[in-house]
């Protein structure tokens, strides 16, 4: 299942894409916003695989949001207008859909968005963090959870946790092959792992953890891709 | 003033042949005067004539032509036909030299020949692509004048292309003649930029007569000023007049040709800022979200038809204000646009059309815009009665290197159509010179009208 927001200021467009996704088998909306900088800052502490953008919105356009993020998830540009089609090849969108476009071409670009996604998850299975004067491969499928307290991560695989300089953004930024749901301020868990779920508190192998009401609803629907 | 009608197509035979019999008057004389008729005078005079003449045509008919539509080419034939052109006149000349040899003082060779023949060249040139410019393409003239700079840079060429020639075919330029030469030239272009704009003005009238008179004095002054009039009145006023004559008729030509590309310029801008009020009237962005919001509402009241049409609607237009005005635009774009027609166009439609498309191999080519929209337009304007059973075929299929397209549709003088009082055939009179336009040799259409059965079969080289 892709992991996907949408983020239009017309509520009737953001409508048409909920439709459509309904329809499709293969993603799920995380969310939908219709004020830009509210998706921004929602993609600096989440992670997601597909962006719908609408590109004309007041205040902040879907080009300049895109240029605040430093890693940006795969885009999807929705919009009236065909003479941005040029230009959203600078952002490297995965397509470019042109209200109102029916299912049969959202789906055209869905799958566009698979296949990449295919690529990118298979290059990304580690990452490198520092320990000391020691720089240590992590893979992403042994992390269990990430806790961060301060300024640090506590990355907490089966065997070992290792402490180090890093913060949720900068380890969302890493394109996370595995969906890893943020279920509390400063937890981050990897869906996989997960043992059972009683009330409000999550259980992988020995540690518990809780979910906070704040991520309740998202972690419930990512729990479904 | 209508110096048009000259090279209307109606005047163009009578201006040939008086060139023709001017030709021809001019041998005959030179016969005539010739002492007698031996093989240097057929070498020297009759066979460079006839050269001359055939050079000027073929250049101005065909050679320029093709430059215009394609100077790489146009340039490599042009270089070609000059190659001919030079080696068969210096040999030509070489054989009359040869013959005529015995009482000359100076020595030539072929080379020599050579050198004159490339010269004699660059006036036909000149002459004939002036001469093609003219006939050829009104828009082209207006895109020339249009760019003020283009015009411009042509007129500087003009002016140093004349001064040139004078250098190579004079070995001993003179002053004076070169300063004749600035009279001649000053001339023309204080008619083409001051005078004759006055005698093309509505108003003031009277007032060229008397600025041509001062003119005419001032030219004649400058040339008795510079010596070339010997106040043996009547061959040096018959010659210069003669000069000044064809001097003001080619520039008033020119200042006339300019003020006429002006004045469709602006009724062409006016034309151009209409346009744009209307388009801006039917905001594209106002538009195209407007649909987006009506498909949007139609998905949310479960009517799925009401939202496809919608969105097909979209895309017709969409189709209109981008594709449209390209040269040419992907094969799957126009095929889209017939689909989303077809299927608007079938809603209308109280008995189903029997309908059948085949589209095949339509990747990777390329299609000007609106060729076959038409014919498929034509089917549902007269073919198909939205109240009774009628039925349409349209296939496309693309082969390695061409595009066949076929509309075979139903039809009865007695269907009742919306749009029959609107006179048939316009639309396929207009694709038909849309085809020879932009597909020149390569495409072939074939409309036949039997058995209450309207067919259309086009085959077009895309590549």
């Amino acid at each position: 299942m892709i992991r996907a927001i949408a983020i239009d200021d017309e509520p009737k467009a953001i409508q048409v894409i909920q439709h459509h996704v309904s329809k499709s088998k293969k993603i799920i909306l995380l969310s939908v916003f219709s004020n830009a900088k509210e998706g921004l800052n929602f993609l600096k502490e989440n992670p997601v695989d597909l962006l719908f953008l609408d590109i004309n919105m007041p205040h902040l356009s879907g080009f300049e949001l895109l240029a605040e993020l430093h890693v940006k998830p795969f885009v999807i540009f929705t919009t009236a207008y065909s003479e941005f089609a040029v230009d959203s090849y600078t952002y490297d969108a995965v397509d470019y859909l042109l209200k109102p476009f029916e299912y049969n071409r959202f789906e055209m670009a869905i799958k566009k968005v698979e296949d990449r996604l295919a690529i990118a998850k298979e290059q990304n299975t580690y990452f490198f963090i520092k320990d000391g004067f020691k720089t240590i491969k992590i893979a992403f499928e042994d992390i269990l959870l990430i806790k961060s307290s301060g300024n640090y991560l506590d990355i907490i695989t089966k065997h070992k946790t290792w402490s180090t300089r890093m913060t949720f953004t900068e380890f969302i930024d890493k394109q996370l092959p595995l969906v890893f749901t943020r279920v509390h301020q400063s937890y981050l868990i990897n869906n996989s792992k997960i043992d059972k779920i009683e009330h409000n508190q999550i259980s992988i192998e020995t540690y518990n953890i809780p979910i906070s009401t704040k991520y309740k609803e998202l972690f419930f629907k990512s729990l479904k891709s | 003033m209508k110096f048009n009608l000259l090279f209307n197509s109606k005047y163009k035979i009578a201006t040939h042949i008086f060139v023709f019999s001017l030709c021809a008057w001019s041998m005959f004389n030179a016969f005539s005067f010739a002492p007698k008729l031996d093989a240097s005078y057929i070498w020297g005079d009759l066979f460079p004539v006839v050269i001359f003449i055939s050079t000027l045509y073929i250049l101005s008919w065909w050679l320029i032509p093709i430059l215009f539509k394609n100077y790489k080419r146009g340039i490599l034939f042009l270089v070609l036909y000059l190659g001919i052109y030079v080696t068969f006149l210096s040999w030509i000349k070489t054989i009359e030299y040869s013959l005529t040899l015995i009482n000359s003082t100076k020595s030539y060779n072929f080379l020599d020949w050579i050198y004159y023949s490339f010269r004699t060249f660059i006036p036909f040139t000149v002459m004939s692509f002036a001469y093609s410019a003219v006939i050829m393409d009104k828009n082209l003239l207006i895109k020339i004048f249009d760019i003020k700079r283009l015009e411009r840079i042509i007129n500087t060429c003009a002016v140093f292309v004349i001064f040139l020639y004078y250098f190579l075919m004079n070995s001993t330029p003179k002053l004076t003649e070169v300063l004749l030469l600035c009279v001649f030239i000053f001339t023309f272009y204080a008619n083409v930029f001051f005078i004759s704009p006055i005698l093309f003005s509505k108003k003031n009238k009277s007032k060229y007569i008397l600025y041509i008179i001062l003119f005419v004095l001032i030219y004649f002054c400058s040339i008795w000023l510079l010596g070339y009039w010997k106040l043996n009145l009547d061959i040096y006023l018959f010659i210069w007049g003669l000069t000044l004559i064809s001097i003001l008729i080619t520039s008033t030509y020119y200042g006339y040709l300019r003020l006429e590309t002006k004045k469709n310029k602006l009724k062409f801008a006016n034309k151009e800022s209409e346009l744009n009020i209307l388009k801006s009237q039917v905001n594209p962005h106002f538009l195209f979200n407007t649909l987006n919001t009506l498909y949007a509402t139609a998905l949310q009241e479960n009517a799925p038809i009401t939202a496809e049409s919608t969105a097909k609607l979209a895309n017709l237009i969409r189709y209109m204000q981008n594709d449209i005005s390209k040269d040419f635009i992907p094969l799957e774009n126009e095929i889209k646009y017939l689909e989303d027609y077809i299927y608007i166009q079938k809603l209308r439609c109280e008995i189903t059309p029997n309908i059948e498309t085949n589209f095949k191999n339509i990747e990777h080519h390329k299609i000007s815009p609106g060729l076959l929209i038409p014919f498929v337009e034509n089917a549902f304007k007269y073919g198909i009665d939205p109240n009774k059973p009628s039925s349409l075929n349209v296939s496309v299929i693309g082969t390695d290197n061409s595009i066949f397209f076929e509309c075979i549709n139903s039809f009865d003088d007695s269907f009742k159509t919306y749009y029959k009082e609107k006179g048939f055939g316009i639309g396929i009179e207009n694709t038909k010179k849309r085809l020879a336009l932009v597909y020149p040799k390569n495409h072939t259409l074939e409309v036949i009208k039997q058995n209450k059965i309207f067919s259309v079969k086009i085959s077009i080289e895309s590549k």
